[in-house]
């Protein structure tokens, strides 16, 4: 069992595209502190960019819609917990399907271009970077995805 | 606002056609179309065979990643080729995940790009 | 070929937008429909117009023109037209015309619309964080609201500044609020809208700080600047640096409230 709590950090901000740059380096820079390479805080700004996008791109109706972003670092890995509103029916369930179909798309047969032009892959990008991906969708269709991050021998070569 | 991307060009000896663009920066949802406009401005200028030398590009995204496949897509059909040089470890990384590596012509150094155009 | 699909609409959240959603080939044909469409919605009155090119497959040379048009008679009604979501193919056809000079792009309707909120209606935003109480956290907060002033098109200079005022305000909060171990211990506010940055810091008051603090109190209302002084020279140039500064400080906490205008 762990011993030490995580640190926690929250961020709230607008759905609009142009916060997701700022946030992902925010992240990353924090890690690089916090001790964990490089090649893990990249990842994790990867992780951070593809999720803050969907969740902004698809998660977001209201001109004021929020994203909620919370970031969990423990000694040997890092939680990431986004929240949106919730987009459209199909939206939501191009998400399910994301998520919940881990492999199976991904070896459709359609080719990789084709799938990058249905904006796809940032979800396989995202499950292919960390070990634990979680989705819930409220009654409201709020939406919550939760990801955990280890920080594995691989990260530090 | 975009996030921070620089493309800086460079002529190739002899081969009028051609032209190097540097990526400098980030490539993300944010200047995608920025880099796009700048792209296809070459392409449709007549200079269909570009060297992409990312020795300086310190991050791409699956939107960056799109883009770069259409301009590999793009430079073919007008008889040209996209050929990228010098990628970092990450962006590599991000490049084999999505399974592109067969798609996009890559290589590990500049001289050799240049003399397969 | 099937004719040109058209459908305008207004959001609920952007009601000062209107939509021009198109979908199939934008072809010569499809002049005619597109020209009365623009027509009625400017008579209408509706100066700021996004063309939802998402579902547009492809756009012809004598299309863009009529564009250009209607961007012409809208930015004339101080209004203007711009084209969202647009795929590759389509804008290569802008490029080739050099259209993508003359249209502002975007890469959805509703970038578009944040564009045109934030510009001409001095549309606000809000970023909170929070972050535990510890040193190590401050470098990268302060560089995260540098960037956000970077996005929103704040000049180097009003950035940078801006930077330090977080800085020193974060530094102070960690140094002399409670340390809450790793909980979120300093609370920071940022609203920013095209003219100015408000910033708001809270922590809570370390019980065994509250003397320490007290002793402080002076620097709050006078600044030191001398150069002798060890202490207080951060808040000296936080106050030089802001345009508005309050501090309201309790047994229970405190909180640092800062305007910073934007100059150029």
């Amino acid at each position: 069992m762990e011993s030490t709590k995580p640190y926690k950090i929250a961020l709230s901000f607008p759905g609009n595209l142009e916060y997701v740059s700022p946030v992902r380096k925010f992240i990353s820079e924090i890690l690089i502190r916090r001790s964990f390479s490089e090649k893990f805080a990249y990842r994790s700004e990867v992780i951070v960019d593809e999720i803050c996008t969907n969740a902004i791109c698809y998660g977001c109706k209201s001109s004021n819609a929020i994203i909620h972003f919370t970031c969990f670092i423990h000694e040997d890995r890092i939680e990431f917990e986004i929240k949106d509103e919730g987009g459209k029916s199909e939206d939501l369930n191009r998400l399910k399907v994301a998520v919940d179909d881990p492999k199976e798309r991904q070896k459709s047969t359609l080719s990789p271009f084709k799938e990058m032009e249905k904006e796809c892959l940032g979800l396989e990008i995202v499950k292919m970077l960390s070990e634990k991906i979680d989705l819930d969708i409220d009654e409201n269709n709020v939406t919550t995805i939760r990801i955990e991050r280890k920080c594995k021998a691989v990260d530090n070569l | 606002m975009l996030s921070q991307i620089e493309l800086q060009y460079e002529d190739i000896k002899d081969k009028s056609n051609a032209k190097i663009i540097r990526f400098v920066g980030d490539l993300d949802a944010t200047n995608v179309e920025k880099v796009v406009e700048k792209v296809f401005s070459l392409l449709n200028s007549g200079i269909v065979n570009i060297v992409a030398d990312f020795e300086r590009l310190r991050y791409v995204n699956s939107t960056g990643l799109g883009i770069l496949l259409h301009f590999s897509k793009s430079a073919k059909e007008k008889g040209g080729c996209f050929k990228i040089v010098n990628v970092n470890e990450n962006v590599y990384e991000i490049i084999e995940i999505i399974g592109a590596t067969t798609l996009l012509e890559i290589y590990d150094e500049l001289d050799e790009v240049i003399n397969s155009l | 070929m099937e004719p040109l699909q058209i459908d305008v609409s207004k959001s609920i959240n952007f009601p000062k937008v209107t939509v021009i959603s198109f979908a199939g080939k934008m072809g010569f044909s499809s002049i005619k429909p597109i020209s009365s469409t623009f027509e009625k919605e400017i008579n209408d009155d509706n100066k700021f117009i996004v063309a939802d090119m998402s579902k547009v497959a492809s756009i012809s040379s004598p299309v863009i023109g009529e564009l250009m048009g209607c961007r012409t008679s809208l930015l004339a009604k101080e209004g203007d037209l711009v084209l969202a979501g647009c795929k590759m193919d389509v804008l290569e056809t802008l490029n080739a015309l050099d259209a993508d000079k003359i249209f502002k792009i975007f890469i959805d309707v509703r970038s578009a619309s944040n564009y045109y909120y934030w510009e001409f209606h001095g549309q606000r935003e809000n970023i909170d964080l929070s972050f535990p109480s510890d040193l190590s956290f401050v470098p990268p907060v302060r560089a995260f609201i540098r960037r956000i002033a970077k996005q929103k098109r704040y000049n180097n200079k009003d950035a940078f500044r801006i930077e330090t005022i977080v800085d020193e305000i974060c530094n102070n909060a960690v140094e002399h609020g409670a340390n809450e171990e790793k909980d979120e211990g300093i609370g920071v506010r940022v609203t920013i809208d095209r003219d100015k940055i408000e910033l708001s810091i809270s922590n809570k008051t370390d019980p065994g700080k509250v003397e320490a603090l007290k002793k402080m109190s002076k620097y709050l209302t006078k600044p030191k600047t001398s150069l002798k002084e060890t202490r207080g020279h951060g808040l000296a140039l936080v106050k030089m640096l802001a345009n508005d500064f309050q501090i309201d400080s309790s047994e229970s906490g405190t909180c640092v409230k800062i305007t910073k205008l934007r100059e150029e």
